[in-house]
């Protein structure tokens, strides 16, 4: 399958973050439409819902379901927080709208507003992010300057504030409640679900958290109609994702494919193969935090049921192929030391468990390991997994255990004394 | 009342009632740590984990962050729930140093508690444990060991949420994150204390008490906090039987004793740590007369003789009694039979400023530092015995009206402020009743010595008009006694007819046919336990 650019459809124009050349190439039509035509709130959730849009941050729960749980008789102001805090491991696709197509963005944030009743939205956007914020800035400030964000926006009087509030540089934030949290000058721990965040959210009011390229799906949806977008990608997984494939592998990149495309051949057709013809030794699929899949594993649709059919999942569609000359165990080792350093710290088993992994692994890798460390990990990381608040523990947890059961023999190689 | 069950047990409780405290109610004890009623759920901890069961729903969640709903199933010991809980304690016991033989909170600490009910699995850490700061003053009162910190967050809570001010943070993350104060801040609030009573390990440990005994040697008496009109429900925890450590030290520690109507689960600190007085060096332990030791028939027989050479003649304008409202509803209701029924003394005060103001917080503390003002009150002092105010008292006494004085509970400063000679000078004879050798003791014609609330047992009414029962906790130091036993011998001597066997008889004199009185049960207190602290949730 090649590959089907939506998202990515400008990207290639380097003047697409200029307001005027996204107007040339139809930006702000949808907006200029839905403010047009009046097209009912209603009918955007429900178009949302039929494109299957789901939240491609990782978690992949559906778009309009999310916007369909906001109350809609609240008397607080709701928000919309657009995730732009990038921090998975391998990840790098959000980076590449906020960079090339911020107007994308910015049009898809006010039809989401829109249509849920919003006024004020965040972008709450990775700390190391300053060329994007510069860039997603001026946006912000031309589209005011044109009316198509601000005050009584094209005369409708519908108002719209976008704000961009970067974060301090901490993983954990970029999990929905911690960045509620953060956006609210708190410490950037998870808050316990329920209540959640369509409920009471940023500012205990009620707020939709979406990730960047969920939100830049949106305009697409209301160019095309829901069905059409859907049927791009698969029955439950509507439209296209960004895949962000590093490592060992001919054509790193960012790629646009529809739901449903085989990670075999994203890797093999779309990005060249393993680099310089060596084998394959293992492909960690949806950023780090998402189970490794070994060489005869990786013939599967990439979509969200059937990644966790396979044991693993489609995550944040950051691909890392890694090949023969890759070790495991230090592949294990820098992983479970960036979870150990990225744990919030609030709650004990992910805090206490992330470094205990993260100490047995560098001894195994200094060579002092026993047979005995890899059932010790093996019995810790279930009791990290959905026994924490936010799923960190489980992202430790997952594709920890994933690597110790594959690939036993590379690590029980370092014990031989 | 939605009806829940909890390990087979079905029961009912209030809607909304909070898992680990509806468990409670049926004796079933959730392992937590974070949790606390009178704190906000966080559920960072992960101990409470219980299987939940409703209609034909199954799943894992916290108890903490649950409540009941009718028809909830709850299983707290199930395989997989045991399994969970022990994982949780192993990672909590990862970093903590186990240095429980050094431990203040040895014996109430709840990770050795939940350890030897739930963990006692072999140690299987082959890494090294993180190493922070140990032995650090968080505040004047209060000393931290972040090795020991299982990272609950229930101090930076109370702080937060109690006092109102930010002075605890946890600052970091991942495991080598640290409980510390927030910069430039101070443990310094007047509650400070409470967060040792909330730690449920050996992390913040009280300065006050610390190395001082092994929580098993305390034993505990239930008390009112004497501190100030709140009345709020204490332990007085003590150990008589090491003496040869702490110099003679009885009195060890108070602790908050719950009462939702009152003082909630917390106390301040002035109450916390102003029992020193009881086993002070200045504490009056023998009666004297004109400074000489002797014995209470002595003592006595010379008081008598005092008071009887005013109160015919002049005449009973001639004397004066003041009596501080730090005294208990029994004494003063003993007193007022002795001044105002037999003796007749046109002059009794009771409402004596005092020289220390207290300031009135959001929390607790009310500005009156007399545990028992509406109890003297309420039995007649000031509105029916006279009109007059100590404070004119004091002035009919500098003009030279009033020869004889007889004191209790007071030195007098807020009254007369440093120059206790411009009284003294004047009066023939003074009577002085304290627990320790104040001034007005050293000035003494006849100084008789009075039992501490923790030697006796008596009741106080609060600044509500709730009266509370405190428990004898030791013996009276020396020759000291309870103050109605002083007026009930004196009053021997002058043939009275009100003779009361013990404390409880005096009470039910007093609470008959008043109802606020009646509604205490004297007996439905526990008398001395083992002094570990129970109220630890």
């Amino acid at each position: 399958m090649p590959e089907y650019k939506l998202v990515s459809k400008n990207y290639e124009f380097p003047d697409q973050r200029l307001l005027k050349a996204a107007l040339y190439r139809g930006g702000y039509e949808q907006w200029k439409r839905v403010i047009k035509e009046k097209t009912s709130p209603q009918a955007i959730i429900d178009e949302v819902k039929t494109a299957k849009l789901r939240g491609q941050g990782g978690a992949g729960f559906p778009a309009g379901v999310k916007w369909g749980f906001v109350p809609k008789d609240s008397p607080k102001p709701k928000y919309l927080c657009v995730n732009a805090d990038e921090g998975e491991p391998g990840t790098f696709k959000d980076r590449t709208i906020l960079e090339k197509d911020p107007h994308l963005l910015l049009e898809g944030i006010a039809i989401a507003c829109y249509a849920v009743g919003i006024h004020t939205a965040f972008i709450y956007m990775r700390g190391e992010f300053y060329e994007p914020q510069a860039i997603v800035q001026q946006a912000i400030d031309d589209a005011k300057k044109e009316g198509l964000l601000g005050k009584n926006i094209l005369g409708s009087g519908f108002d719209l504030d976008v704000i961009i509030h970067m974060g301090a540089g901490a993983y954990i934030c970029g999990e929905e409640t911690a960045l509620l949290n953060s956006l609210e000058g708190l410490k950037g721990w998870p808050r316990l679900k329920p209540p959640f965040p369509a409920v009471i959210g940023a500012f205990a009011c009620p707020t939709v958290v979406n990730n960047v390229e969920t939100i830049s799906c949106v305009p697409h949806i209301m160019r095309m109609g829901g069905e059409a977008f859907q049927q791009v990608g698969t029955e439950k997984d509507g439209g296209t994702k960004l895949f962000a494939v590093s490592g060992f592998v001919e054509k790193p990149g960012v790629y646009e494919m529809p739901l449903g495309t085989s990670l075999k051949e994203l890797i093999y057709d779309v990005c060249g193969g393993v680099k310089d013809g060596k084998q394959l030794k293992g492909v960690i699929p949806g950023g780090s935090s998402s189970p490794i899949l070994k060489p005869d594993e990786i013939d599967v649709p990439l979509e969200f049921e059937a990644m966790a059919e396979a044991g693993t999942m489609l995550g944040s569609g950051a691909v890392i192929v890694l090949d023969e000359t890759v070790s495991i165990p230090q592949i294990f080792m820098v992983m479970s030391r960036f979870y150990a350093h990225e744990s919030c710290g609030q709650c004990t088993p992910c805090r206490e468990g992330c470094t205990w992994i993260y100490k047995i692994s560098e001894k195994i890798l200094a060579g002092d390991g026993k047979p005995e460390d890899l059932d010790t990990i093996l019995s810790l990381a279930p009791m990290m997994n959905g026994t924490t608040v936010c799923p960190l523990g489980a992202a430790m947890a997952i594709p920890v255990m994933a690597m110790v059961e594959k690939y036993r023999d590379d690590f029980l190689a370092l014990m031989k004394n | 009342m939605p009806e829940i069950t909890i390990n087979d047990i079905t029961f009912e409780v209030p809607e909304g009632t909070n898992l680990i405290q509806a468990a409670r109610k049926v004796g079933i004890d959730i392992p937590h740590f974070c949790y606390h009623p009178g704190l906000s759920v966080v559920g960072s901890c992960r101990m409470c984990q219980v299987e939940l069961e409703q209609g034909d729903r199954k799943w894992i969640d916290l108890a903490c962050s649950n409540s009941a709903r009718d028809g909830l199933i709850v299983r707290t010991n199930t395989p997989e729930i045991k399994e969970r809980v022990k994982a949780t304690l192993e990672f909590l016991l990862m970093n903590h140093p186990t240095d429980c033989p050094i431990c203040d909170d040895a014996g109430e600490c709840k990770l050795q508690n939940y350890y030897m009910l739930h963990g006692l699995y072999d140690n299987r850490l082959t890494v090294d444990k993180w190493h922070k700061p140990k032995l650090h003053p968080v505040g004047p009162t209060v000393v931290l060991d972040s090795e020991r910190c299982v990272l609950c967050s229930r101090c930076v809570r109370f702080c937060d949420e109690i006092w109102g001010e930010r002075q605890l943070g946890i600052f970091g993350h991942g495991s080598n994150e640290v409980l510390i104060n927030y910069p430039d801040k101070d443990l310094n609030n007047p509650y400070a204390g409470n967060v040792v009573d909330l730690c449920p390990v050996g992390a913040l440990l009280d300065r006050d008490f610390r190395h001082k005994r092994r929580v098993w040697y305390l034993k505990s008496a239930q008390s009112i906090c004497p501190q100030c009109s709140r009345g709020c429900n204490i332990y007085v925890h003590f150990d008589e039987d090491h003496d040869y450590k702490g110099e003679g030290r009885r009195v060890q520690r108070i602790k908050p004793r719950v009462n939702m109507a009152v003082n909630r689960w917390w106390i301040c600190d002035r109450g916390r740590y102003g029992y020193h007085f009881i086993d002070a060096e200045e504490r009056a332990t023998d009666p004297m007369v004109n400074g000489e030791a002797v014995d209470w028939d002595m003592a006595l027989a010379r008081a008598t003789e005092l008071i009887k050479s005013k109160i015919k003649k002049p005449g009973p304008n001639s004397v004066a009694f003041l009596m501080a409202p730090i005294a208990s509803n029994e004494d003063a209701y003993r007193a007022l039979k002795l001044f105002r029924d037999t003796l007749k003394f046109a002059n009794i005060g009771y409402d004596i400023p005092v020289s220390e103001t207290l300031e009135k917080d959001q929390v607790l503390m009310t500005d009156d530092p007399y545990p028992n003002r509406r109890g003297f009150k309420d039995l007649g002092f000031g509105s029916v015995v006279n009109p007059f105010e100590a404070g004119e008292i004091v002035d009919e006494i500098k003009a030279g009206k009033i020869k004889g004085l007889v004191v209790s509970g007071t030195d007098l400063e807020g009254l007369v402020g440093e120059n206790v000679e411009a009284l003294t000078s004047k009066l023939e004879w003074l009577i002085v009743v304290s627990h320790d050798q104040n001034r007005l003791w050293q000035k003494a014609t006849v100084a008789l010595p009075m039992a501490t609330y923790v030697e006796r047992e008596g009741t106080f009414t609060n600044i509500k008009g709730t009266v509370q029962k405190f428990e004898k906790a030791i013996e009276p130091i020396g020759q000291a006694m309870p103050q109605w036993e002083i007026w009930q011998n004196l009053a021997k001597r002058f043939n009275t007819r009100w003779l009361y066997e013990d404390t409880k008889a005096v009470y039910d004199a007093m609470a008959q046919g008043k109802p606020e009185y009646e509604t205490l049960n004297w007996q439905g207190t526990f008398g001395i336990t083992h002094g570990m602290y129970p109220d630890n949730w």
